[in-house]
């Protein structure tokens, strides 16, 4: 797989990560790169603060973000005055952040900009709706947090690219982390067969202060599933044999967890979750859990693939350790190569 | 303010009305009505509801002429949508300024200006300001002359409004042009000429650096190069800058040659020069703003008020709300077809009937009487959320609504789900706590009927001073005989109070019959239904669903004498043993005080069969 403008062209695409210094922002540089390239003005951000030049933990050096005329970015009130590349303030979001306010600005030169985005999910989404429903960009490239993949799903039809660092020294633990990834990230979708919203909802249940826990609550006394308070419901076996599960089916509305899913009733041949970000097993868990269980999503999140920087570690020696060829495909090399020029 | 002063409804009294409920479906849209609205401020002047009221109307009168031109409408909901909240910042300065100024009128020794040097707003505050003009204006152009005479609406923070114009590239968006300051167009022209400058010679440094050396930059700021093709680079080190990445390869950045550090060194004093100039501009921006403050904060209290009257009027036409006609004078209490919209939402859910309630009372109390499930509790949650509606400036669901201002609304019982209301601490915080007999606060350690004094106490010391007051179940926890007595004793202070009006459902009949109270009774269950339903031999589960259907949930004078039990027949209904209800209804008929009819036990024994005992409540 090689990286190209196309694949971030037209789409919100989140890079996230499972640790520091995984090459997050530089990825992010080099996505703009290439939209630059073929003609694009991008809009870009970031999840909660990025824009230190050094680390505050290992004083390692961290991109620059370069930002061109007509390109639109996410920052605190403080760095737009200091910005060189005269921000044109487009909106606000909502609240403040621990740096202040955010803006939705516009570069009307180009410059450096320190990038400072919104910690909450909510936020984010927000700011790439107006992003895109305003028209000022229809790329945009977002900085993820590390090892929160949850944010992904915060914005309907984003998808996710995933930054590596590998080394010889944690070789194989990466490689099972691309393995969980992969695994977690084709897990078939099921959607709702009607959804019908008329933009309010039910009314609220009473005694409850959240109307969906209450509904999943009340589903949950009326199928007897697990005890109270766990948020899970039996499909009806005539809905799940329609959506070709195996019955008994059970929709969980929560995180699966090693103790959720020992919550299940032990007859449950299929498990759907909200999306893949709520599966919180390791690799080998969910073996062992999806060798007795169907599972699969209500909605699936786009992968991109992983991008992968080695250090002193051929590519053939991280595929081995991948073990799947299949796999290898959805990886793309370092694009700061000079082999990949 | 709405701040400072106090809602006239008591927590427990906002929750047992289940005015929340009807809350959740209030959608202000501006930042000031959302704001109103997590108040739930509910008024106690007539003078005030009444404004709302009106202005409630001037909406729908506005919305009526509108008629022809639905998307007029659309587009005052997207400007009201997009108008931000003013920043703080400018309330706090106007305030300085205004300080300043009366200083500066007294004769003391203030700068004669009062305009401060540093720039008071941050450009992101002046984007706020800008925006909040573009929609308010656009808004404006909306409506029509009538209905900005009703909500105050008027432009005239022109100047500012041009001045902000300016900077943007759109009605909505901020920068500071080059407009603003004479020296900034010239300071911007040597910025692009810098940068320029620096393009061409970075593009001719990564040109050679691709055709030499072989390393193609293009979209990149540094490359990773296997140390064997790194040669070049590594011999040329005033053209790059070499690190080591790892055992095969280095990281190669371009370096900047003199004359590009040079060109940037030019650029960086002009971006110095051209900061100190916005500095400026944001200054003077500010003041304006600043002078503005006040006209800015009027319309902000126009926009309130109307987005508050377009929330309020869409609720009234969604659900057919009606104006209450407010009395001078107390004790006036009349609900026509009144619908406790809670409640038939839920029945809707069920797929069971609704009844609209119709209640009249003149006097200062009243008891009501009525069997399990007969429809007490919920006549009192319709006149209190009728009530609580009216009194927070809302039409209400009912054909007619005539009440009194209160300027407490208060209530006494247990709340559904067990939840109770902790009386006086936690009413003066405004605070709900959920459950009871927890040790924690004021009240721990308190039974049901330790709450429940509590809070008539709260109720009696604000009902000498005018309230409304809904007691639901009073004393029930105790024995009915000393019930009966505390429920005697409330009901005759309460009557003899002006300017307060208390109603009381109870199971106790032997509640003394006292003047100036009235007493009424909840229809209850029609027994000619209820039989036929027994008689159809349904399941238990599908005739708890049909008693709401068998209940007459009207209120009718209770003229005090005995009549048979309902809640023997409801329980038989819901499946009690045929035997325990026919002993039920022996020992109904020969109580103490020898008041039964004596049809009861045929009636009884008309509709009880064996079923198998169920618990259920009542939905609705």
């Amino acid at each position: 797989m090689r990286l190209e403008a196309k694949d971030f062209s037209g789409r919100v695409t989140f890079i996230t990560g499972p640790e520091k210094h995984c090459g997050k922002t530089t990825l992010l540089n080099r996505a703009l790169g290439l939209l630059r390239e073929a003609g694009e003005k991008p809009a870009f951000l970031g999840v909660g603060f990025d824009g230190e030049c050094r680390d505050d933990l290992t004083a390692a050096r961290k991109p620059r973000i370069r930002c061109e005329a007509g390109e639109v970015f996410v920052t605190a009130e403080r760095y737009l005055r200091a910005s060189a590349c005269l921000p044109e303030i487009l909106d606000l979001l909502p609240g403040r952040s621990a740096m202040g306010r955010l803006a939705i600005a516009k570069a009307r030169r180009g410059g450096e900009v320190i990038i400072v985005g919104p910690e909450r999910n909510d936020l984010a989404s927000f700011a790439l709706e107006r992003i895109r429903e305003e028209g000022w960009a229809s790329s945009v490239v977002v900085d993820g947090a590390i090892n929160r993949i949850t944010q992904v799903s915060a914005f309907f039809g984003a998808r996710f690219l995933f930054a590596l660092r590998v080394g010889p020294a944690d070789l194989d633990r990466q490689a099972k982390r691309a393995r969980l990834v992969a695994s977690l990230a084709c897990l078939p979708a099921f959607p709702r067969a009607t959804a019908s919203n008329d933009g309010r909802g039910a009314p609220p249940i009473r005694g409850s202060e959240n109307a969906n826990a209450a509904v999943f609550h009340g589903a949950v006394g009326l199928c007897g599933v697990a005890g109270p308070g766990f948020p899970a419901r039996r499909i009806p076996d005539s809905e799940a044999e329609a959506s070709g599960l195996n019955a008994p089916a059970y929709e969980l509305f929560g995180p699966l967890t090693e103790d959720s899913a020992a919550r299940l009733p032990e007859d449950a041949r299929s498990l759907i979750v909200e999306d893949f970000t709520k599966v919180f097993l390791d690799l080998a868990a969910l073996g062992v859990f999806r060798r007795g269980k169907f599972l699969g999503v209500r909605s699936s999140v786009d992968f991109g693939g992983f991008v992968v920087v080695l250090r002193d570690l051929s590519r053939e020696r991280f595929e081995a350790a991948l073990g799947d060829d299949e796999l290898a495909q959805f990886v793309a090399y370092n694009p700061y190569e000079a082999a990949c020029a | 303010m709405h701040e400072a002063r106090k809602s006239a409804c008591s927590p427990a009294a906002w929750t047992f009305s289940r005015a929340e409920e009807f809350w959740a479906r209030y959608v202000p849209l501006t930042p000031y009505g959302k704001d109103a609205k997590e108040d739930r401020f509910v008024e106690s002047e007539r003078v005030s509801i009444e404004g709302l009221y009106d202005e409630t109307e001037e909406w729908l009168a506005f919305e009526a002429r509108r008629a022809g031109d639905p998307a007029s409408l659309d587009r005052i909901s997207y400007h009201l949508k997009r108008l931000p909240r003013l920043p703080d910042s400018l309330r706090a300065a106007f305030g300085a300024l205004d300080a300043c100024s009366r200083d500066s009128r007294s004769g003391d020794d203030a700068s004669p200006s009062g305009h401060p040097s540093e720039p008071v707003l941050e450009l992101v505050e002046i984007f706020q300001v800008k925006k909040f003009l573009a929609n308010y204006r656009a808004l404006l152009e909306l409506v029509d002359g009538e209905a900005r005479a009703a909500f105050s609406l008027s432009f005239e923070s022109r100047a500012l409004a041009a001045e902000l114009d300016k900077g943007g590239s759109d009605a909505e968006s901020f920068f500071i042009a080059d407009g603003y300051d004479p020296t900034l167009k010239g300071l911007r022209a040597a910025i692009a000429g810098f940068d320029a400058r620096i393009a061409a010679l970075r593009g001719a440094a990564l040109e050679r650096a691709a055709r030499v050396d072989g390393l193609d930059f293009r979209g990149r700021d540094f490359l990773v190069v296997p140390r064997e093709a790194a040669r070049a680079a590594l011999g040329d080190r005033s053209a790059y800058s070499v690190e080591p990445y790892d055992s095969a390869a280095y990281l190669v950045r371009p370096q900047p040659g003199e004359e590009e550090l040079a060109v940037e060194e030019e650029r960086a004093l002009c971006l110095r020069e051209e900061r100190l100039a916005e500095k400026n501009v944001l200054a003077r921006l500010s003041r304006l703003a600043v002078g503005e403050s006040r006209r800015l904060q009027a319309a902000v209290a126009a926009i309130r008020r109307l987005d508050l009257a377009r929330a309020r009027a869409a609720l009234a036409k969604e659900y057919r709300l009606t104006r209450p006609e407010l009395s001078d004078s107390d004790g006036e209490l009349e609900l026509r077809g009144a619908r406790f919209l809670p409640c038939s939402w839920d029945c809707e859910r069920f797929g069971l009937a609704y009844s609209a309630l119709d209640f009249r009372l003149e006097g200062r109390a009243a008891v009501l009487f009525g069997s399990n499930m007969g429809g007490k509790t919920v006549a009192l949650e319709t006149i209190l959320f009728l009530q609580v509606l009216a009194q927070a400036g809302f039409h209400v669901p009912a054909l007619g609504f005539r009440t009194h201002v209160y300027p407490r609304l208060h209530f006494v019982g247990e709340l559904r789900g067990g939840a109770a209301y902790r009386g006086i601490g936690a009413a003066r915080d405004g605070e709900f706590v959920g459950g009871r007999g927890s040790e924690e606060g004021e009240g721990g350690g308190l039974s049901g009927f330790g709450f429940e004094i509590r809070a008539f106490v709260e109720a009696w010391a604000d009902a000498n001073s005018g309230a409304l007051v809904v007691f639901d179940e009073f004393a029930r926890t105790t024995s009915s005989r000393e019930a009966e007595a505390i429920l005697s004793a409330a009901v005759e202070a309460f009557a003899s109070l002006r300017g307060s009006l208390s109603l009381f459902s109870t199971h106790f009949i032997g509640v003394a019959r006292l003047p100036r109270v009235s007493y009424l009774r909840m229809t209850g269950l029609d027994r000619a239904a209820a039989s036929a339903a027994m008689a159809a031999d349904e399941p238990v589960a599908q005739r708890i669903r049909r008693i709401n259907s068998m209940m007459k949930y009207s209120v009718e004078a209770d003229s005090g004498q005995a009549r048979e039990s309902d809640a023997i027949a409801i329980a038989s209904l819901l499946g009690l043993d045929r035997g325990i209800a026919t002993r039920a209804a022996h020992f109904h008929d020969h109580a103490s005080d020898g008041h039964r009819a004596p049809e009861a036990k045929d009636a009884l024994g008309e509709i009880s069969r064996d079923r198998p005992a169920e618990s259920t409540e009542r939905k609705a």
